[in-house]
């Protein structure tokens, strides 16, 4: 019974001290900024005819991202430090010319603001904010 | 389709395709829980969903979840139940203080190696609605699961149960359960818990629930039975355990653990070696396994989505994930049995079945996606784990045992007709 209970004690040294140390060590690392949610965009108005979409809605796994507007393909990325990079995953309905099929953002509290690479043309920069609440 | 109409096809769905490749799978000798995870992981995202989308999208309707989530919420509170009637202190009577030591350490270890694992997973896989104490600890407590029921079965199976060895990793695996409990639900009220102040709140009201129900709420119990057993009839007792599983759940959701844990103990305090009550837990059994969890297998699959991990990077953090697990595991009993004067080979034994994580993972996982805890990819990593360690198992103990079966063979054989 000794020998199992001074085990036992050590056992319970060893996962305190551990435990301790370990979260101590990590509570400086950061993670992905949240950006899960619906966004309202609002690009110049000289792009208007080409690029109509007014809202982006985002589906957040930790730093992956997947980035929906209305009537594009699909975009996939990730986060990297506050730079959003997501690229159009499949082909989807993209002839029109005018679906983005890029999005290159910098991310800040409940902004962010970038551009919209489109299959043809000239980028467009945007500016967007969140109309959800965090994690969303 | 109607709403109802559309839930109905939903059920006989999921529990033909989870009886199908339950079956499948016992073929290659693997235990059910395998195939029913399977049959999950096919009807959602991964294959059903990839393969045909619109009749995915038809089938699993988003206004449809709701209902569909809350039917396999009340299986779950059921087998949580089962999962604490079905621990018995007895089973510890037989070298108490090893048992103690080598679950715990099964439990340490892991849980220690996940905390380290975080480290590297939070920037890769988290986000910052979640801090890496909530995180780090959930991550460790998903290393440090067993799944007492597969491995009941895994035992019962090969005839391994009334065996020393079986005896005695039987006895971890229920010690383990509850540790692997407790320690969850204080995980979850860390995790949920805005302040500090509040969280101190949470963990006094969980002792205070806790004592409450192994004294007072449990003399009560044992009281209440040995009048039922004389004058009430089965239904009445049916519908006062019901009331009782559903309080205790009501409860600790509402002190913010999770209603699983108030079904679990619920199961735990009952009276045991009442006649009355083994049979109503084998009714809540088989209606608990036949329709309700083969529903929370469908909502797993369909939260699951092998898609999400599309890197290499994630792979390799899968391929982490799992070998942490295992050598945590394993190694934490194994090592642990060895001190307390085991062999090495019978070490080995406990280390391989304490490694099965089955079912119980899959609960604990789910717990920790609701609360927001880990991310869907981080979600569809450890079910891969879960479903590697538990597949392992059977291969590697019929290994391992092979000289333990041919013994036990040879003394049944022995015995005269």
């Amino acid at each position: 019974v000794i020998r199992h209970s001074a085990m036992y004690v050590l056992l319970l040294g060893f996962a305190f001290g551990a435990e301790y140390s370990l979260l101590r060590l990590g509570r400086d690392l950061q993670a992905a900024p949240v950006v899960r949610g619906e966004w309202r965009l609002r690009a110049g108005e000289a792009d208007r005819p080409c690029f109509s979409t007014t809202t982006m809605s985002i589906a957040q796994s930790g730093a992956d991202v997947e980035i929906m507007l209305a009537g594009a393909p699909k975009l996939t990325g990730t986060i990297a430090g506050t730079q959003l990079h997501a690229t159009a995953s499949g082909r989807g309905d993209v002839a029109a010319g005018c679906a983005p099929v890029a999005v290159l953002s910098e991310l800040s509290d409940r902004s962010m603001r970038g551009s919209l690479q489109l299959l043809r043309g000239a980028p467009i920069p945007f500016t967007a904010t969140r109309t959800t609440a965090d994690g969303q | 389709m109607n709403e109802v109409a559309l839930l109905l096809a939903q059920i006989v769905i999921v529990i033909v395709s989870g009886r199908l490749m339950a079956a499948l799978f016992r073929t290659f000798g693997q235990p059910p829980v395998i195939g029913q995870i399977a049959a999950g992981i096919c009807l959602g995202p991964t294959v059903f969903g990839r393969l045909a989308p619109d009749a995915f999208a038809a089938t699993f309707a988003p206004h449809s979840m709701p209902t569909l989530l809350a039917l396999s919420q009340l299986g779950l509170i059921f087998f949580m139940f089962l999962v604490g009637l079905e621990f018995t202190p007895e089973v510890m009577r037989d070298r108490r203080e090893s048992v103690v030591v080598i679950s715990h350490a099964g439990i340490i270890v892991p849980f220690v190696l996940g905390t380290a694992l975080a480290l590297y997973l939070y920037p890769r896989v988290s986000d910052r609605s979640v801090t890496f104490t909530s995180f780090a600890l959930f991550v460790g407590i998903s290393m440090s699961i067993t799944a007492f029921p597969v491995l009941a079965r895994i035992l019962a199976e090969r005839g391994l149960t009334q065996t020393r060895l079986g005896n005695i990793v039987i006895a971890c695996a229920a010690v383990d359960d509850v540790t692997a409990w407790c320690i969850l639900a204080v995980v979850v009220v860390i995790a949920r818990a805005t302040a500090v102040a509040p969280l101190i709140v949470n963990l006094a009201l969980l002792i205070v629930y806790a004592v409450l129900m192994i004294t007072v709420v449990r003399r009560l119990l044992r009281r209440l039975s040995a009048y039922a057993t004389e004058h009430a009839s089965s239904e009445t007792i049916l519908a006062a355990v019901v009331i009782l599983v559903f309080a205790s759940a009501t409860v600790t959701e509402m002190l913010g653990i999770h209603a699983l844990f108030g079904a679990f103990v619920a199961g735990a305090i009952l009276p045991r070696n009442d006649k009355v009550i083994e049979a109503l837990g084998a009714h809540i059994r088989g209606l608990t396994c036949v329709v309700f969890l083969p529903l929370f297998f469908a909502v797993t699959g369909l939260r699951t989505n092998i898609a999400l991990v599309n890197t290499a990077e994630l792979w390799l953090i899968c391929g982490l994930i799992l070998l942490v697990a295992i050598a945590g595991k394993i190694g934490g009993a194994m090592c642990s049995a060895v001190a307390v004067g085991m062999s090495w080979r019978d070490a080995a034994v406990i280390g391989v079945l304490m490694n099965t994580r089955g079912l119980m993972e899959i609960v604990v996982l789910n717990v920790g996606l609701e609360i927001g805890v880990i991310s869907r990819g981080l979600f569809t990593m450890i079910v891969l784990m879960a479903i590697v360690t538990t597949a392992m198992t059977t291969p590697l103990i019929d290994r391992l045992m092979r000289r333990e079966r041919e013994s036990i063979v040879t003394s049944l054989e022995e015995v005269p007709v």
